[in-house]
């Protein structure tokens, strides 16, 4: 159940901001194109759509699915463009052009302290997937919405968030395996960093990632290659497509992802918690079945902890579900009970402006936005020319 | 009631305003300033990519002079398409340390060389890369094919492997014919650079990894399939396949060479014997193997550096006075009705620094012909000249709107002055604004060299070679700013050799007094600039 809802003068107000970097980002300087009409059209109607119904994940699912579809499109049309093919030639490596993977972060970061040097063959900047682009990006991120990314920017996720909810119930129930999975979790990004640091170059990158099928991937040359290619075909299928639909979770993003794992263990930085208030809880566990990142325990609830385990995404599932309104977004300096707490001034509307679930939705769905827009304006672009010759 | 208005006020509301402007102005702010914020995470931090990507730790770098690409100095390209200007004539030279363990490559030992050239174009070069590893005696004094570079090789060293590059493949062979193997090539920055990577997995190859030093020969012709050995051959004219310019059977087919130390190219291209049937020797350079330390910045001759600021402060004292002169001329010359004294004035008022009454005279000019690349090209130099008196803020908008100008004069200027005005008053102008704000530093450079190309008009006078060594000089500090290192030297090399070139033939009676402007004896203005500019750099050029 979704919670209580926005005056409607509030929802106004940030609409009117976000339609206001809506136009700045996505509209100004386009022109007479209408893909970015599109786009803004889009955008807005979610955010309206979270803002004045207050059901979080279902219109966040569908943001990030549209993203995951519209970055691959976006992706592999660009790399089409700079370099005639989406599979990785040798002379990007060689002359240090291969864009640059926020996944990588957590993998270079041990080499890079020990030897000043990114282990990375990536451009260093002056590009939208540089490294320093990357880093930027990450920065923001990280101090505002935390672990927050995985279930509102990140263009991979966005393919299990709603490939997880095409069945209604979960043919595999892992709730019991919760621990084992974060788990499994940590242990891989030790287990992919330490790699790293021993090969001086990104394990998860070479023999991991799932998604090299959805931006790029090495020429198939040989048999050898067709192998590899098999290999991360499987992987794709399996731990993105496979396992979410039978298990209703964001899988591949709870068990491989090092950078999630990596986001987890900084998300004290950020500024905005998941809480539960214990009172009012119930304990009917249906935010334990809903969570899809496995971060939500029965011990959780039994024993009262208050919050979701470590690798919460603040992605609001449990939010919706809960039918006593007992969960929900906080402020971290409110969460650590700090002088900043209190019932706050008794003005409805002042309450509702300065609400810790509208400014993390806001916050959120800002820095979505912005990061996204280029790549749905691009892929809509990309696939009216291919059906219809021009947009 | 006043505790709690005092505790929401110091409490309750500070922290949710800070994140409500953390949201609404903090996150669009960050990614509107992302260039700079870019910019500066990557000055500040240095980035670059490991080794054992990108060929591993470089032992040796040699710099070529830029356009001597006419082999002993006469040769001209074949004439087909694919011999693009400036595409065989090496500018730089890189051997790395072989490697092991190279990440991400299709070999993991492997050896890199990478060569920059002054034009792209790689589907014309026929290149050999002649390696001595032993020092002796042992090896061969001539290519394979005698009839094919034309030239044999200095009898101390003999050479023992050669790369050998056609096009965009390569070949690492043995003299004696015992190995053979294909290196892998990569091209770069748009077709200048080109990588080769020899595979060390042969153990015969084994042994570089030990070497300390080698010698190199790099000879660059252009490729034929017809020719001996790939090289086209060279005659008195130059046709689709053939080059031009050779005087002699003797001539080699060789139209840049790596310079020995000492032995420039032209003599040693140049010393065949008909009667004695002996052909040029060339002779090597020679070559670390092991990674170099990082260069020492060149330290600047204060006292030299002193002797320049005031002579440079006096040569503008002139430049001022001699434009000033310049423009009070144009005024009196005016004639409202005469475009070119309308033309003559506003070039004037520019040079004088009479910025207002240029501005209105481009105007005109402009609306005579909106489509005038000249006087756009200027108007967008003054627009950015008035960004820097604005706030940051307006300054950004200032300076995009005089790239719309510059842009649009690089896009309809037509004639050599036009298209020298446009490119390099961008060129100026991407030199003057801030790098880490707008990013135009490689563009400027690219533009410098533009300009410097159209002032090679085959006509040598003094003035050109200054106005061509000061665009030189540019395109050397934009790509100093960019971060571009080897680029950078090359230039400022090359901005050394016209100076000192210029100082030689200053020297003499004759050429000297005959190429000096008239009232401008014992000085050319520019010059002083240029050489204060290169001695902060270390390159020390004293006035004669």
């Amino acid at each position: 159940m979704a919670t209580e809802k926005n005056p409607f003068a509030v929802t106004l107000l940030f609409m009117g901001a976000m339609a206001t970097l809506v136009w700045f980002f996505a509209l100004s300087g386009t022109g007479g194109r209408i893909a970015p009409w599109i786009f803004s059209a889009f955008a807005l109607g979610v955010f309206f759509l979270l803002m004045h119904t207050r059901e979080i994940s279902r219109w966040r699912r569908i943001y990030t699915a549209s993203l995951a579809v519209a970055f691959a499109i976006s992706f592999m049309g660009t790399l089409i463009d700079e370099r005639g093919s989406v599979s990785i030639p040798a002379s990007s490596i060689v002359n240090s052009e291969t864009p640059f993977c926020h996944i990588v972060i957590p993998l270079a970061l041990i080499p890079y302290a020990l030897t000043e040097t990114v282990i990375f063959p990536a451009r260093m900047g002056g590009h939208f997937a540089a490294l320093t682009s990357m880093l930027a990006i990450w920065f923001i991120a990280t101090v505002t919405i935390g672990r927050g990314w995985c279930s509102w920017v990140c263009f991979y996720g966005g393919w299990e968030d709603g490939i997880s909810r095409i069945t209604k119930k979960a043919k595999l129930p892992l709730a019991l395996k919760n621990k084992d999975v974060r788990a499994f979790h940590f242990a891989f990004l030790f287990f992919a960093a330490l790699a790293s640091l021993g090969v001086m170059s990104s394990v998860y990158c070479q023999w991991f990632c799932p998604f090299k099928l959805v931006t790029e991937f090495e020429p198939v040359t040989d048999f050898a290659g067709l192998a590899v290619a098999s290999v991360f075909i499987l992987a794709f299928f399996g731990l993105v497509v496979a396992m979410p639909l039978l298990t209703r979770k964001r899988f591949q993003c709870s068990t491989l992802c090092p950078f999630g794992a990596f986001q987890s263990l900084i998300d004290r930085a950020s500024s905005y918690r998941v809480v539960i208030d214990t009172a009012k809880c119930v304990s009917c566990m249906k935010c334990v079945a809903a969570c899809p990142f496995f971060a939500i325990d029965h011990e959780t609830i039994l024993e009262g902890r208050g919050k979701p385990e470590l690798t919460c995404a603040k992605c609001g599932e449990c939010i919706d579900v809960c039918p006593q309104n007992a969960i929900r977004y906080e402020y971290s300096f409110a969460a650590r009970k700090t002088a900043a707490c209190g019932n706050g001034p008794k003005s409805r509307y002042a309450r509702a402006l300065l609400s810790p679930h509208n400014l993390y939705l806001f916050t959120a769905f800002t820095l979505s936005m912005i990061i996204s827009q280029r790549f749905f304006t691009d892929a809509i672009e990309r696939a009216f020319t291919l059906f219809s010759g021009s947009l | 009631m006043k505790t709690n208005l005092l505790r929401h006020a110091l409490f309750w509301y500070p922290h949710r305003l800070a994140l409500l402007c953390v949201a609404l102005v903090g996150i669009p702010s960050w990614f509107y300033y992302s260039d700079v914020i870019t910019k500066g995470i990557q000055a500040a931090a240095n980035f670059r990519v490991n080794p054992s990507f990108t060929g591993g730790l470089p032992s040796a770098r040699f710099f070529d002079p830029v356009g001597d690409d006419f082999g002993p100095g006469t040769l001209a390209y074949p004439t087909h398409d694919a011999f693009v200007p400036g595409s065989l004539d090496i500018v730089r030279y890189t051997v790395y340390a072989p490697v092991h363990g190279g990440t991400w490559s299709a070999s993991s030992e492997y050896w890199q060389v990478v060569l920059a050239f002054a034009g792209s174009g790689g589907a014309g070069r026929n290149m050999r890369i002649y390696i001595d590893t032993d020092g002796t005696a042992s090896g061969r004094s001539a290519p394979l094919d005698e009839r094919a570079e034309g030239v044999v090789f200095d009898p101390d060293h003999p050479w023992d492997w050669r790369i050998a590059l056609s096009g965009d493949a390569a070949l690492f062979e043995s003299a004696d014919g015992s190995l053979s193997i294909p290196a892998e090539v990569y091209e770069g920055n748009g077709g200048k650079e080109v990588t080769i990577r020899v595979p060390l997995e042969d153990r015969r190859l084994h042994f570089l990894y030990a070497l300390p030093t080698a010698w190199h020969y790099v000879l660059l012709g252009a490729w034929t399939p017809w020719g001996a050995d790939g090289f086209a051959p060279v005659s008195r004219r130059a046709s689709s396949g053939t080059g031009g310019g050779s005087t002699s059977p003797f001539t080699p087919k060789l139209y840049d060479l790596l310079d020995a130390p000492e032995r420039a190219q032209t003599v040693q291209l140049s010393a065949w014997n008909e009667h004695a049937l002996s052909r040029p020797v060339v002779y090597p350079v020679e070559v670390s193997m092991a990674p170099m330390d990082a260069p020492k910045k060149r330290s600047a001759d204060e006292a030299l550096l002193a002797r320049l600021e005031g002579e440079a402060a006096a040569e503008a004292a002139r430049e001022r006075t001699t434009k000033a002169e310049a423009f009070e001329e144009a005024k009196a010359a005016y004639d409202p009705g005469n475009e070119s004294a309308l033309r003559d004035l506003a070039l004037a008022a520019f040079g004088a620094g009479e910025h207002e009454e240029a501005g209105r005279r481009f105007g005109e000019l402009l609306t005579r012909n909106p489509d005038d690349a000249e006087a756009l090209a200027y108007r967008g130099s003054l627009i950015a000249l008035k960004a820097k008196e604005e706030n940051p803020l307006t300054a950004v908008e200032t300076v995009a709107r005089a790239y719309a100008a510059l842009d649009r004069a690089c896009l309809l200027a037509q004639t050599s002055r036009e298209r020298l005005a446009a490119f390099l008053n961008r060129a100026s102008v991407s030199r003057a604004v801030p790098d880490i704000v707008f990013g135009k530093a490689l563009s400027g450079a690219a533009d410098y060299l533009e300009s410097a190309a159209l002032l090679e008009t085959g006509l040598e006078t003094a003035r050109l070679s200054v106005l061509r060594a000061e665009a030189l000089l540019g395109a050397a500090i934009c790509f100093e700013t960019a971060g571009r290192t080897d680029e950078a030297e090359t230039w400022f090399r090359e901005t050394e050799r016209i100076v000192g070139e210029l100082d030689e033939s200053l020297k003499t009676p004759n050429g000297g007094e005959a190429r000096m402007e008239p009232g401008n004896e014992g000085a050319l203005p520019g010059l002083s600039a240029i050489r204060l500019e290169l001695a902060r750099r270390g390159i020390s050029i004293s006035p004669p």
